[in-house]
């Protein structure tokens, strides 16, 4: 795990430097809420779940995406491949879950709900499992335009999906249509939707690690010999 | 098969050497091919430590590609390569993130070796003072220019003081006074017992290394 704490520092700093993205991410959640606010409660929390979802993705992807030519440098310098994607991972979900908080404390503030806390869960399991997402996604498509069109096309079929459907179950996100539905109308399988949570993030993520872990792969050509010899 | 001729030709390693004849770099054998396109074919060289290679040849003919193979970045479809100590690698795009500060990187790169920010950033400002370069404390890398980030790179390269060291057309956007600094580098890393390999267009600095290495089968003035 060399590097790890390291490229969660970086990763948060690099974030850190793009006020505009830092903004945004704060603010693609509240727009698709205010969005479906005066409709049954349901909605709006559901979509600003997946308005976080997509907004904490996108960075992800693009998190990394600009890390992608970095890396193979910091790891021939020495650093891990584990230490460099969970640092990534840490950082994005960490960001997420702090933005999760922050519409926690907004939905519980206007919100009637049954069970508040299945709302602050589908927030949280939103971020964790989109910050998963986005990782994968950048791990599987080293392009970030064609990268941003596979999440379109993920998030936006969670979105638009019956929910009775077993494709809805499929998708990575079911775990959040489930607990918003346990909070607002005492309706969903909280067990469920948490074994999905965790099933998906951490196998996006095992998933993600792997294939980085083959992209960073030390080659078999190279031998290298000490040379603690002094020069 | 491209014949490699150099002004003075880098030593190739004798059949069943297990390691260069001090150190440093041994390439053996190294073919690649893009597809259906051969770019590298049986190419074999050494570089001892403490000598200095420049590798030329025509855009295209495998120059980058085999600093990548060297590195352990790139695979062959056959060959080897021997390193003897830790590895600096300049690549010539720029490889670093645009949102972080110089500062930053020497942060990230010196971690990898055991050091603090601290250190890092100390020892990486030695070294950029070398390329007559200070290192800004808070400017992002994004807005740097092109020749003061490739400085950002070789320092990067070379914060981990690594034996073998690989630099990519190192000098782009180089103004011409820390183009010569990097020339007097190259020689002052030598005589440190580096082995060093240029990949370079420069061809009237072709007396400023030991060896010349050219993969186009073009003799070199």
């Amino acid at each position: 795990m060399r590097g790890w704490a390291v490229t969660a520092e970086m990763t948060l700093r690099d974030m850190v430097g793009r006020r505009s993205v830092l903004l945004l991410l704060v603010l693609v959640p509240l727009v698709f809420y205010a969005a479906r606010r005066e409709d049954f409660q349901g909605q709006a929390i559901r979509f600003a779940s997946l308005g976080l979802a997509w907004a904490v993705s996108t960075v992800s992807l693009f998190s990394a995406s600009s890390a992608r030519p970095l890396e193979p440098r910091l790891r021939l310098a020495g650093l891990g491949t584990a230490g460099l994607f969970l640092g990534r991972l840490t950082s994005t979900v960490g960001l997420g879950v702090v933005v999760a908080g922050l519409y926690s404390l907004l939905i519980t503030a206007d919100q009637e709900t049954v069970h508040p806390w299945s709302a602050v869960l589908a927030l949280a399991a939103s971020a964790s499992v989109a910050a998963a997402l986005g990782l994968l996604v950048g791990a599987l498509v080293p392009r970030e335009l064609e990268g941003m069109l596979v999440l379109i096309t993920v998030i936006g079929l969670q979105m638009i999906v019956d929910p009775a459907q077993r494709l809805a179950e499929l998708l990575p996100l079911w775990s959040t249509r489930e607990l918003v539905g346990h909070a607002v109308d005492g309706e969903g399988d909280v067990t469920a939707a948490v074994t999905h949570w965790v099933a998906y993030g951490v196998g996006m993520a095992v998933v993600a690690l792997v294939l980085t872990a083959v992209r960073l792969r030390r080659r078999r050509h190279v031998v290298r010999v000490d040379a603690s010899v002094a020069r | 098969m491209p014949e490699h001729v150099a002004r003075r030709p880098p030593a190739p390693p004798a059949p069943g050497r297990e390691a260069p004849p001090s150190g440093g770099l041994a390439v053996r054998s190294v073919t690649k091919r893009y597809g259906r396109r051969p770019v590298l074919t049986d190419v074999s060289f050494t570089v001892p430590a403490g000598r200095s290679l420049a590798i030329v040849g025509a855009n295209g003919c495998g120059k980058s590609t085999l600093l990548k193979i060297c590195a352990g970045l790139v695979s062959p479809d056959s060959g080897t390569v021997e390193v003897h100590g830790p590895v600096g690698y300049c690549p010539q795009e720029m490889g670093l993130d645009g949102h972080l500060t110089s500062a930053d990187h020497l942060a990230w790169f010196g971690r990898a070796t055991g050091m603090s920010r601290r250190a890092a950033v100390e020892r990486g400002g030695r070294i950029a003072e070398a390329l007559d370069w200070r290192i800004p404390p808070r400017l992002q890398v994004r807005h740097l220019s092109g020749g003061t980030r490739q400085k950002l790179n070789v320092t990067a390269a070379m914060l981990a003081d690594p034996h073998v060291v690989l630099l990519d057309e190192p000098y782009q956007g180089f103004d011409h006074g820390s183009y010569l600094d990097f020339w007097d580098l190259v020689s002052r890393w030598c005589d440190e017992g580096c082995a060093v390999v240029v990949v370079t267009h420069m061809l009237h600095e072709l007396g400023r290394v030991d060896d010349v290495l050219d993969l186009s089968g073009t003799e070199v003035a």
